[in-house]
C-alpha cells in the first residue's frame, strides 16, 4: 500500500466514524474504528457539531487547523466549508469530501484574507492557547468557536498546568468572553467575537 | 585533523564537520569522547569533530572545542534551540552533520552521506499518519538527533525561528515539536532503515547493524540512557576507550 493510501484511509476512517457517531447520537464514544487515542477527538467533534447544529445557522464555516473530522459538517447544515491547514491528509481527501482547502499553516502565516467571506471560524484549542496578539490572523470581527475539551483545560505549557480561568487570561479570551464556562456553553456576544465550547463533564 | 582508516584510505573531496553539543552535567566528557571514537571507526573519510560546550574539561585534545554561547545569542525556553544557530554558515560552514551525544553509529556513514539535500530524522517507528492528524496534540515524528546539511541549506530554519520567535517561545518547549508544527512539510528526511530507536522498536533493544545510527534517549517520552543500556550497547560504546 502506498503511504498516500494509508493516509487517505486513516483520515476517512476517522471522519466517517465521527459522522456515524453523530448521526446515531452516540456521545459515549462507542466507536469501533477509532483507537483510544482518537476518542477524545471524536468526542470533541461530536460536541462541536451538535453545538453548531443546535445553536447557530452559519453557512460559511472556516475550520482552522486539524479539526479534520469537522469536514463532515458539509453533510449537515453548512453551506460551504473552508479548511485552513497544512495537513497532507486534507489534500488527499479534499475532492471526495467536497471542501475548500487553503493549504497554509494558520499559526505562522497570515490567513486574514481567507477569513473575510466566512460567517464562523472554528479554532482548534491549540491555537486558542496562544495569546491572540501573537497570531497573525487576529480577526475579532468574525464569529468564532473555540473548539475545546476538558483535557485542554489543563493543557501543560512549559510544565505548568493551567486551569481554565488561567487559560482564559493567558490567551486574552477573558477580554472577549466575560462569562464563565459551562457545559456546552455558547454565547454569540452580539456577533462581537468569540464564543467557546466549554466543559462537558 | 585528517583521519586515516587503516589500509583503506579514501581520499574524499570534502572534509565533513561532525558536530555535537554538550552542556550542563547530564552527560560527562566520556559521551563526547566515545562519540568521537565511534566516528573514527565508523566513518571512512576525512572529518573534523566539533563540540559546542560550556565545559571542555576531559575532552579528547583532537576535538575542536567551541563555546556554546555562540549558539545562545538570546535566552530561550525551547529545548535545544541552539541547533538552529548551527544552521547559520557564519557559525560553521561546509558539509555538516549534527549528532546528539546519546547515539551510536553502527555502520560506515561515508557510504550513506552521499546525498546533497539537508535531512532530519523522521521517526519511521511512529504512526506517522496519526502524527498528521494529531500534529497539534503533542504528536511529533521529527527528531533532530542526526541532521545533515551544507552551508546555508538550513538557514531558513533559523530565519523562521527568528521571525516567529514570540509565538514559538510561548508555545513550544522543544525544537523538534516546533519543527514538526511549523516546518515539517518544508524539510527532508533520512529514508527508512537508516536510523532506528533502541526503545521504540519491535522487538526493542535489538542490535541492527544494517542501520547506520541508533537513538537512545529520544526526548519524545521514551528512552534509555546509553550508560544504562548494558549488554551489547555497553560493549560497543566502550569498545574504543
Amino acid at each position: 500500500m502506498r503511504q498516500e493510501d494509508g493516509l487517505i484511509d486513516y483520515g476517512k476512517n476517522l471522519i466517517d466514524a465521527v459522522y456515524e457517531n453523530y448521526k446515531n447520537n452516540v456521545s459515549d464514544l462507542g466507536l469501533k474504528v477509532l483507537t483510544d487515542r482518537h476518542k477524545f477527538l471524536a468526542y470533541r467533534d461530536y460536541c462541536n457539531c451538535k453545538l453548531i447544529n443546535d445553536n447557530i445557522e452559519y453557512k460559511n464555516v472556516a475550520i482552522i487547523g486539524n479539526n479534520l473530522p469537522l469536514v463532515y459538517l458539509k453533510n449537515l447544515n453548512a453551506k460551504h466549508i473552508k479548511v485552513i491547514d497544512e495537513n497532507i491528509i486534507l489534500k488527499l481527501i479534499q475532492k471526495e469530501y467536497n471542501f475548500e482547502l487553503v493549504y497554509l499553516n494558520p499559526l505562522f502565516e497570515d490567513i486574514t484574507e481567507h477569513l473575510k467571506d466566512v460567517d464562523l471560524v472554528i479554532y482548534p484549542n491549540t491555537e486558542a492557547l496562544v495569546p491572540f496578539n501573537m497570531l497573525k490572523y487576529r480577526h475579532t470581527k468574525v464569529n468564532a468557536l473555540v473548539s475545546n475539551f476538558s483535557f485542554a483545560y489543563f493543557k501543560v505549557i512549559n510544565n505548568i498546568a493551567y486551569g481554565i480561568e488561567d487559560l482564559m487570561d493567558i490567551t486574552e479570551m477573558s477580554n472577549i468572553i466575560d462569562s464563565k464556562i459551562v457545559s456546552l456553553y455558547f454565547n454569540d456576544l452580539e456577533k462581537k467575537s468569540f464564543s467557546i465550547l466549554g466543559s462537558y463533564d | 585533523m585528517i583521519k586515516t582508516y587503516g589500509k583503506t584510505w579514501l581520499q574524499t573531496s570534502t572534509v565533513i564537520n561532525f558536530i555535537t553539543l554538550k552542556w550542563g552535567t547530564k552527560y560527562g566528557p566520556e559521551y563526547v569522547n566515545r562519540l568521537y571514537a565511534n566516528l573514527l571507526n565508523a566513518y571512512n573519510g576525512e572529518f573534523e569533530f566539533h563540540c559546542f560546550t560550556d565545559d571542555s574539561k576531559g575532552l579528547h585534545p583532537a576535538i575542536h572545542v567551541r563555546d556554546i554561547a555562540l549558539l545562545r545569542p538570546t535566552s530561550s525556553k525551547c529545548f535545544t534551540i541552539e541547533k538552529v544557530y548551527l544552521f547559520d554558515p557564519k557559525v560553521i560552514s561546509g558539509k555538516c552533520v549534527l549528532l546528539d551525544l546519546d547515539i551510536l553509529i553502527l555502520k560506515d556513514l561515508s557510504t550513506y552521506l552521499t546525498f546533497d539535500e539537508p535531512r532530519f530524522i523522521k521517526n519511521h517507528w511512529d504512526d506517522t499518519a496519526a502524527g498528521e492528524l494529531l500534529h497539534k496534540f503533542g504528536h511529533c515524528w521529527i527528531n533532530s538527533s542526526f541532521v545533515t546539511w551544507e552551508n546555508d541549506q538550513l538557514l531558513f530554519v533559523k530565519e523562521f525561528y527568528q521571525k516567529n520567535k514570540e509565538v514559538i517561545e510561548f508555545k513550544y518547549g522543544d525544537l523538534d515539536l516546533f519543527l514538526f508544527h511549523g516546518l515539517r512539510n518544508k524539510l527532508n528526511y533520512h529514508p527508512q532503515n537508516i536510523v532506528y530507536s533502541y526503545v521504540n522498536n519491535d522487538p526493542p533493544y535489538e542490535y541492527k547493524p544494517d542501520h547506520y545510527i541508533i537513538l537512545f534517549n529520544t526526548s519524545h517520552g521514551k528512552g534509555t540512557e546509553l550508560h544504562e543500556a548494558g549488554g551489547w550497547v555497553d560493549r560497543l560504546w566502550k569498545k574504543f576507550d
